[in-house]
């Protein structure tokens, strides 16, 4: 085929161009790193390196979620701590008020130490974060959950918890109620309460009772009626409600349990002849802390003259010393709840870091530059390089007009 | 004698082959020489007795060594070879612009939602709040920079389109100079006018660059060049022009129209093929303009999801949340030959059902006029006689048009340009929810509540009609009843959860069958079982229910059955009407029709209910004030768990979001006092009680096994556990919520949500598939470019091998002339010797 000058010179100049656009390509590649300078260089890598960009991005804002929970639930954990050792110092008073040998004075100067201890616990529920925003008043964060009353404390928060997102379809519980923890306790056993008639003059106190059977709960009132003739004391259950006699002449002796229709209790101590006991179904399912410590402080305040007071300050005390439990109770499951949502978090966190792991080798898989490749082609399209120009210089030193 | 002049025409033709060599090697490198070659031919000879003796050589022409064929496959070529470089530049542009990891969307996109996230975690913290918005101005700035840089290539491409234009115009001239002047030589020498061809093949190819054409040589030598679809350029020595024009559907847009005597008209773009022109008209129409709205979809997407999220929720004054973004609304263009007063309005009504297309909304001049709705990537249309037409996701809100007038509608062109942030102030960010939840301390049983969630009307329903007037409205996801027996006109709208519609037949209103049933949300419409089908759907803003912020308390009666009522209503009031107490004095009050005046009305004898929702049937309590003035009340005793009827009073409903009349007169109606039920018949109502909604106030079963939705108000809430009789849950307004986070974390979790493309992508994701539609366009184009490009070397060195100059060849020649020049020389030495030998004969 005839070749022109022109195509001669062409032919040899593109060859040479080629090599450079080439070895250009593969200097850029090594310079940065990056195996795609364009998305045209692999366009599907390209949108999934963007994806995946965003899912590092995403499981990274989760981890910082998640160590915000942490100090958060763990802060909320300490305050709790303090809570159940002023609960369990309360009940140590309480037990240490039944000892018969303490006075009017000396009851009166607990119940002194107890309103101390309330107001302390009054002060620990309204606990604020290192923001200022009060642990448990549900969403309302500025506003102070509880103050105190003459009757315990008014809860102004409510009820919400505050959720975070700690992995991609995972939320916690940031926070707990006020209400949840402190209100929401069970009084007595929460289905009945007994009590002891006014017109008591006996000595014998009457327990708070358990439910043995819940299938046989009538929710009906009943009464105990004491009969203490010729030194033997016996007892009917009537109930109320109906009307009806349930069972009479029964033997009392002290300290045995009484049972009937699934309610369960017992009464201690010596009735006196017509004394009454009743047991209805209870109107205070709940009864906050704060009540049960106040009621405490008013029962130790109540001189005790006669046996009638005796019985209702041992009734007091039971009543409170069971409250106290059922609170210490709330605050204990409180703490293990975020013991096991703590325990989660922890356990979320190493998955967390797994997933980070596994999106950085993605998108080094993805985007970068294999350097060995990468170095071993620029070297070999060097020499290509070199080779073409030099075959330029030789062809285009070639011509006729040099031998004329 | 005859050897002089035949010695001389030897040296005349070596001499016109030197000068012919030398010219071919002083144009060896210029563009579209064809190498010239001198034609020799001997001359005629001269008879004679003893045969026909030579005379010598004439030159008989200069032609050019030049294949027709190899020049025009070279033309076609190299035309090809233009477009796909010039579209390959300007969508490398792009490809750039959009890869870029810094400064792509992608970054600012994650910054966003990091930045909600933040806002979740902290929803009270005014630092976090402030970087939430700083980080959206990143968002809206990085969305506007991308949009400029489009914009830019767009002008660009515009202006490249005008001075192709204008080279096209001065070739085309100069190519009709060049006929004339080769006419007018080759007319006068008879020969063909080897330099002035070659420079019309170099204007040619030139011309080939700017646009595809093709090319018929006339008899006399002249080229006939036509483009596009056969508009005459060149025709002999006559020049047509092209001119930028403007469309009239678009006045923005440069396009390429044809000059005809005093009238320019349009050539579509579709018509000009090859050629940087056709490289441009390529890149604008087929990746420009779809990369610019694809842009603007996820612009328009995203303030839109995150708008109706962020109006759902409650800021820190405790005002429901406004608009976070200023969503951009569709750019319409009115057809220039449109009556200036003719307008249009269209909104979004679904930015899932979104595409990248333009669409055009015009009427025809039949006397019941049809309205039409085209979407212009492939032509798919929809008509009506109803001006109100819906089409993916585009909504005409009003349309005032003559006969065969058109607009231009761009939903999502400029979005990424229009899209700002509407919010400066940190307390306006709504992160809370309007509704809180509560159990109450008296509570026996172990019943929870769930937290709470307002409406959506993404929420997707089921209407179920249960006759002509009357629907039932369903969950469709979780099978909750919402709402019973609501009422329904022909004619007249549905509304719920924010958005209303209308049930059509395709022409106009109608009644929906007993047991039709239609599936509804804002952004599917769907419908089952019937000629009937929806139409004109429209979102009420703001999307939230008026009565949200009554409080609603859920009782139970036993732990079978639960019932509704106000937090706010007197419900205990009402029974009390029959004994004494606050309210109306009983004696005030009728008894079996004795008290014949009826109750006179003062402040103290406002019976203060709640009403609210429901259609013919019971009412649930919350909502507005209902005041029962004269008529008289019967059937009542003292008992408290009475029903009583109140006849011929007038009973005035105030507040509340209902059209028409709120008085009526002489009605029956029936109050239940324990449950603050109200009763109004249907009949009584008329037709303006279709805004009504809610539920059954008593006797809602319930079940442990399978707790239920309870949606009220707009909002939704679940009673899960064993409650017993007597337990109490109440919603309420979430008033001083400040720590709350519920909205925030929705917001962020639009994030990972599908929520454009009918459901199938989110904002990244669609992000990334622009992104990797122009890589592989670019891709593609690279490698086509690129074959193309040495498609076309291949045929310009088969070109160059027959008519490029070789140096060589041509230094073989200028010796093979200077020789014959000698060797004629040396002929007319001897002829002249040979003479004066004659000469001295005589001597």
């Amino acid at each position: 085929m005839r070749l022109s000058t022109n195509t001669i010179y062409e032919q040899s100049v593109n060859a040479v161009l080629l090599q450079q656009e080439s070895l250009q390509k593969t200097q850029q590649q090594v310079a940065t790193g990056k195996r795609m300078q364009t998305p045209a260089d692999d366009p599907i890598a390209a949108a999934r390196v963007l994806n995946v960009a965003q899912a590092a991005s995403i499981n990274a804002q989760y981890a910082e979620n998640r160590n915000n929970a942490k100090n958060s639930l763990a802060l909320s954990d300490t305050i709790l701590s303090n809570i159940s050792t002023l609960i369990q110092d309360v009940r140590t008073d309480v037990v240490s008020a039944g000892n018969g040998a303490l006075n009017n004075s000396d009851r009166t100067s607990l119940a002194n130490t107890l309103r101390g201890r309330l107001e302390e616990l009054v002060g620990l529920t309204n606990a604020t974060d290192s923001s200022g925003n009060y642990l448990f008043s549900g969403y309302q964060g500025a506003t102070k959950p509880f103050s105190q009353t003459l009757t315990g404390a008014q809860y102004y928060g409510d009820q919400g918890q505050r959720l975070i997102q700690v992995a991609s379809s995972r939320q916690i519980a940031l926070s707990d109620s006020g209400t949840d923890i402190f209100e929401r306790v069970k009084n007595g056993n929460g289905v009945f309460v007994t009590a002891i008639g006014a017109a008591n003059n006996g000595s014998a106190v009457i327990s708070s009772g358990l439910v043995a059977d819940p299938a046989s709960l009538t929710g009906q009132d009943y009464r105990v009626d004491f009969t203490v003739a010729a030194g033997v004391t016996t007892y009917s259950v009537v109930n109320t409600t109906t009307s009806t006699t349930l069972s009479s002449n029964n033997p009392y002796t002290s300290g045995s349990t009484i049972s009937f229709d699934g309610l369960q209790f017992d009464i201690q101590g010596a009735p006196s002849n017509g004394d009454t006991f009743t047991v209805a179904p209870t109107t205070e399912p709940n009864r906050s802390l704060f009540t049960t410590i106040n009621d405490l402080i008013d029962t130790l305040e109540t001189p005790v003259i006669t046996s009638a007071n005796l019985s209702n300050l041992a009734a007091g005390l039971s009543t409170a010393l069971l409250n106290l439990d059922n609170g210490l109770d709330r605050v204990l499951n409180t703490q293990s709840s975020i013991g096991t949502r703590l325990q989660e978090l922890d356990s979320l966190q190493s998955t967390g870091v797994d997933l980070n792991l596994q999106y950085q080798q993605n998108l080094s898989q993805l985007q970068d530059v294999d350097y060995t490749k990468a170095i071993s082609d620029l070297t070999r399209q060097q020499t290509y390089l070199e080779a073409a120009q030099k075959a330029f210089h030789t062809v285009s030193g070639l011509s006729l007009f040099n031998y004329l | 004698m005859s050897m002089i002049s035949t010695a001389l025409t030897g040296l005349n033709a070596a001499q016109m082959g030197l000068l012919t060599t030398s010219h071919n090697i002083t144009n060896a490198s210029t563009p579209s020489y064809s190498r010239q070659q001198v034609i020799q031919a001997n001359a005629l000879s001269q008879g004679t007795g003893s045969g026909f003796i030579g005379q010598g050589v004439n030159v008989s022409s200069v032609r050019r060594v030049y294949d027709d064929l190899l020049v025009r496959q070279g033309l076609q070529a190299q035309t090809q070879s233009s477009q796909l470089d010039s579209y390959y530049a300007q969508i490398g542009m792009l490809d750039n612009v959009l890869g870029d990891s810094s400064s792509g969307l992608s970054p600012a996109l994650q910054g966003f939602f990091s930045g909600v996230q933040n806002v979740a975690t902290n929803p009270e913290s005014v630092p976090s709040r402030q970087g939430l918005l700083s980080s959206a101005q990143t968002l809206v700035s990085r969305f506007h920079d991308l949009d400029q840089r489009f914009s830019e290539v767009r002008d660009d491409v515009n202006s490249q389109i005008s001075s192709s234009i204008n080279e096209i115009n001065t070739l085309a001239q100069e190519i009709a100079n060049l006929n004339s002047n080769i006419g007018l030589a080759e007319g006068i020498y008879g020969q063909p006018a080897n330099d002035l061809l070659d420079q019309r093949d170099a204007l040619l190819l030139r011309l080939n660059k700017e646009i595809g054409t093709s090319v018929v040589k006339q008899d006399d030598g002249t080229l006939n060049i036509f483009i596009g679809t056969g508009q005459a350029l060149v025709v002999g020595t006559q020049v047509m022009t092209l001119a930028t024009t403007t469309s009239s559907d678009d006045p923005a847009r440069t396009l390429v129209g044809y000059v005809i005597g005093n009238r320019t008209s349009l050539i579509p773009d579709s018509n000009l093929q090859g050629g940087k022109l056709g490289g441009y008209l390529a890149f604008r129409s087929n990746t420009l303009d779809d990369a610019q709205n694809s842009l603007g979809r996820i612009a328009i997407g995203l303030a839109q999801t995150f708008n109706d999220q962020h109006r759902l929720g409650q800021d820190l004054n405790g005002v429901l949340g406004g608009n976070f973004f200023n969503a951009p609304v569709p750019n319409i263009i009115a057809n220039t030959g449109n009556n200036p007063a003719s307008s249009i309005s269209a909104s979004i009504s679904s930015v899932s059902a979104l595409t990248t297309s333009d669409y055009q909304y015009s009427r025809d001049n039949a006397v019941i006029p049809n309205y039409t709705l085209m979407r212009l990537s492939d032509n798919v249309s929809v008509t009506s006689t109803s001006p109100l037409i819906t089409l993916d996701g585009i909504s005409i809100t009003a349309a005032t048009l003559n006969a065969n007038e058109s607009f231009i509608i761009q939903p999502t062109r400029n979005a990424a340009r229009d899209i700002s942030l509407a919010i400066s102030d940190t307390e306006k960010i709504a992160a809370a929810a309007p509704i809180r939840t509560s159990a109450s301390l008296a509570n026996t049983g172990t019943g929870l509540i769930s937290a709470g969630s307002v409406n959506s009307f993404n929420d997707k329903v089921v209407i179920t009609f249960t006759s002509a007037t009357a629907f039932d409205v369903v969950d469709s996801t979780t099978g909750a009843t919402l709402a019973t027996n609501m009422v329904y006109a022909s004619g007249g709208n549905v509304s719920f959860n924010g958005w209303t519609m209308q049930i059509t037949d395709g022409i106009g209103p109608t009644s929906p069958a007993l047991g039709d049933t239609f599936t509804v949300d804002h952004t599917l419409i769907s419908t089952t079982s019937s000629t009937a089908t929806i139409g004109g759907m429209t979102l009420s803003s703001p999307p939230v229910d008026a009565f949200l912020s009554n409080g609603v308390k859920v009782v139970f009666d036993s732990a079978a059955t639960f019932h509704l009522e106000g937090t706010t209503n007197n419900v205990t009031g009402l029974s009390s009407i029959a004994t004494s107490a606050a309210g109306i004095a009983a004696a005030a009050l009728l008894v079996n029709g004795a008290n014949t005046a009826g109750f006179t009305v003062a402040t103290a004898n406002t019976v203060t209910s709640t009403i609210g929702t429901g259609g013919a049937g019971a009412y649930t309590s919350t909502g507005a004030k209902i005041t029962i003035s004269g008529g008289t009340i019967s059937g009542a005793t003292a008992a408290p768990n009475d029903t009583f009827t109140v006849s011929g009073a007038t009973v005035t409903i105030e507040g509340g979001s209902y059209a028409g009349s709120t008085t009526f007169k002489g009605v029956d109606i029936t109050i239940d006092e324990l449950t603050g039920v109200i009763s109004i018949p249907a009949a009584v109502m008329g037709t303006t009680a279709s805004t009504f909604h809610g539920r059954p106030a008593t006797g809602i079963a319930y079940s442990s096994a399978t707790p239920s939705l309870i949606s009220v108000n707009g909002w939704t809430t679940q009673v899960t556990g064993v409650p017993l009789a007597g337990d109490t849950f109440t919603v309420t307004t979430n008033t001083g919520g400040i720590g709350d986070n519920r909205n925030a974390l929705l917001l962020g979790g639009l994030q990972t949500q599908n929520t454009l493309s009918g459901g199938t992508a989110s904002y990244q994701s669609t992000y990334g598939q622009l992104v990797s539609q122009i890589g592989n366009k670019t891709r593609e184009l690279e490698a086509t470019s690129k074959a193309q490009a040495s498609m076309l070397v291949q045929f310009q060195q088969a070109q160059q091998s027959v008519s490029g100059v070789n140096l060589d060849e041509e230094a073989a020649n200028l010796l093979r002339y200077q020789q014959a020049y000698q060797a004629s020389g040396k002929v007319l030495q001897l002829a002249s010797t040979l003479f004066d030998t004659l000469l001295n004969l005589g001597r």
